[in-house]
């Protein structure tokens, strides 16, 4: 209670006169009552949920990952519940990563694992992403022998996915700076020697297909083995035939997989040459003055003028024994740049128009060591 | 049933309905008769009677109502309802002779002036903080020792006194010096918005 000196008596008035208030109407206040009292009961009620409740508490932790509450969780309770998140999303997430890079080309997760190939080589830097390209085809060689093991024919995409990742990582390694890049190609020569050993030692009974994709793989290996050690040589020379492959990618001017021209044996070769004349590195409608088509001969690898003495021009005509470039290099076929009086055109008086082009018979390409061995 | 305080919050911890009841019938008229005071309208302190109850039942419910106080506890909670409603609507004006004369209603003088006695107190407590409008009401017009207001309050008794201390200086600048200010009043010339720099 309060003492009368507690107040300043100029403020009693106001205060007396709020002294009595009226009460509430009785008819109100009883129905306000008895609302209470409802609610009292019903609240009552409403207590025995917790009963039901207690055996589904072991599913609290997942409902309240995917339901927002009002309550304040405690910092442990949140921390817990974002550990199991990420332990569950990573933990699947490399589940299905270990899944996918042991998958085979006819497994559920094989396009996860080129993907996440695809996405390494995105991020991989100019330094390292040609022992990427190199290992991806590590990869490709192995998935092929494991197949053959299995008795699996390996699939014609395999086959080219290998070929095309090894020129990847052989242009990725030439693109460096000379010592570098003779250092790398140094390396991917061991690599595809040892690849195309295992290849070597596969023993077992394989069915002809089988038999035939692991000839084909072995190929692959040693073709791209024999531009490595040309280009460890002379890097500027592996740099100059990769361009020309880019530009022309239907050609092959490393002639050796054009051996099998004229057998009708091999699709990658342009099977022209002797045969029909003209220019056999394109399949093409020839366009004018390109020096493609029915000429009377020319030179494949430039569309200039011939300097005097330079070895372009007029050559001796159509000499079948005068045709084939002699491999200088490792028994590569064609090298124009290296060899070019022995490349020029044939009987053709403008090295711009076609001729039978002797130098440009794939199909007898280099007189080295695997110049016109044929495919398999 | 005449049950102790203790008794009661045991009794109101359980859901007892008997004792529930009994809670409501000693308190609602207080609680009533506070909310009356301080909003001046019945269906609003009516409304806060049955917000008031219906928290401190859910509160019970969840296992978070008072341990100790359940007056203090159920004061605080019309108190908050209060301080809440006084945010939501505008000031009361101030010049309240002026609105109550143009009522038609026979109002005798002597309820007159208690009215507007009423009714220039409730617009003064308004500008009190709410706790000090606390301190004013529970223990001026409930009656309660320092100790239950600071209880209510949940604060120290030497705040309590502060608070009470300078809330009742408010009012004595707010209704006194208003009264003398009007004693000196000249027609036309009278401007109430004064109290505010006063505050």
């Amino acid at each position: 209670m309060y003492q009368e000196h507690e107040i300043d008596p100029r403020l009693l008035k106001w205060f007396n006169a709020l002294a009595e208030v009226p009460p509430m109407d009785e008819t109100r206040q009883d129905s306000q009552r008895a609302n209470f009292m409802d609610e009292a009961q019903r609240l009552r009620t409403a207590v025995s949920k917790t009963t039901t409740r207690r055996h589904t508490r072991w599913m609290r932790p997942i409902q309240s990952l995917i339901q927002i509450q009002k309550e304040q969780k405690s910092m442990f309770q949140i921390l817990g519940t974002l550990i199991l998140v990420v332990t569950m999303v990573l933990g699947a997430g490399g589940i299905t990563g270990y899944a996918a890079q042991a998958s085979l080309p006819d497994q559920l997760f094989y396009s996860l694992k080129l993907w996440s190939e695809e996405t390494l080589m995105k991020f991989a830097s100019d330094g390292q992403n040609w022992q990427l390209a190199l290992d991806f085809a590590e990869r490709r060689a192995a998935e092929i022998r494991q197949m053959a093991e299995n008795g699996q024919v390996p699939p014609e995409s395999l086959q080219t996915r290998l070929r095309l990742q090894v020129e990847q990582a052989i242009q990725l390694a030439a693109n460096r700076s000379d010592g570098a890049a003779s250092q790398a190609l140094e390396q991917i020569r061991l690599r595809l020697q040892t690849q195309e050993q295992s290849f070597s030692g596969l023993q077992g009974a394989f069915s002809p297909q089988v038999e035939a994709a692991l000839i084909q793989a072995r190929q692959t290996l040693q073709e791209r083995q024999r531009w490595v050690e040309a280009g460890i040589e002379d890097p500027n020379w592996l740099r100059e035939q990769l361009r020309l492959r880019i530009s022309a990618p239907q050609t092959p001017p490393f002639g050796q997989e054009s051996g099998q021209a004229g057998t009708g044996t091999c699709l990658h070769c342009t099977p022209l040459g002797e045969q029909n004349g003209g220019n056999p590195w394109t399949t093409g409608t020839p366009t004018p003055g390109s020096g493609y088509g029915e000429g009377q001969g020319s030179n494949p690898w430039t569309t200039g003028t011939p300097t005097p003495g330079s070895g372009y021009g007029p050559g001796p005509g159509p000499d079948a024994s005068n045709t084939c470039t002699p491999a200088a290099r490792n028994g590569l076929g064609v090298q124009p740049t290296e060899k070019p009086a022995q490349t020029s055109g044939g009987s053709g008086t403008n090295p711009n128009q076609g001729g039978p082009g002797g130098e440009t018979q794939p199909g007898q390409g280099g007189s080295g060591p695997q110049g016109g061995s044929g495919a398999p | 049933m005449d049950l102790s305080e203790k008794e009661l919050l045991a009794g109101a911890g359980c859901l007892d309905i008997e004792v529930l009841g009994a809670v409501y019938d000693r308190y609602q008229p207080k609680i009533f008769a506070y909310a009356m005071r301080l909003l001046g309208d019945e269906c609003m302190a009516e409304d806060c009677v049955a917000e008031t109850f219906l928290r401190f039942l859910k509160a019970m419910q969840a296992g978070k109502g008072p341990r100790d106080y359940l007056q203090a506890y159920l004061f605080r909670i019309a108190h908050n309802l209060i301080t809440d409603i006084y945010r939501r609507q505008p000031p009361p004006p101030l010049e309240l002779d002026e609105r109550l004369q143009d009522h038609d209603l026979p109002h005798p003088d002597v309820q007159v002036e208690r009215t507007i006695l009423q009714e220039e107190l409730r617009a003064a407590l308004y500008r009190l903080t709410p706790d000090q409008r606390q301190v004013v009401m529970l223990r001026f017009f409930e009656g309660w020792n320092i100790e239950m207001v600071a209880e209510a309050l949940q604060k120290p008794a030497s705040a309590v006194k502060s608070l009470q201390h300078r809330a009742l200086a408010a009012l004595g600048r707010l209704l006194v010096r208003e009264e003398e200010m009007e004693e000196e009043y000249v027609p036309g010339t009278r401007n109430r918005s004064a109290i505010a720099e006063v505050v």
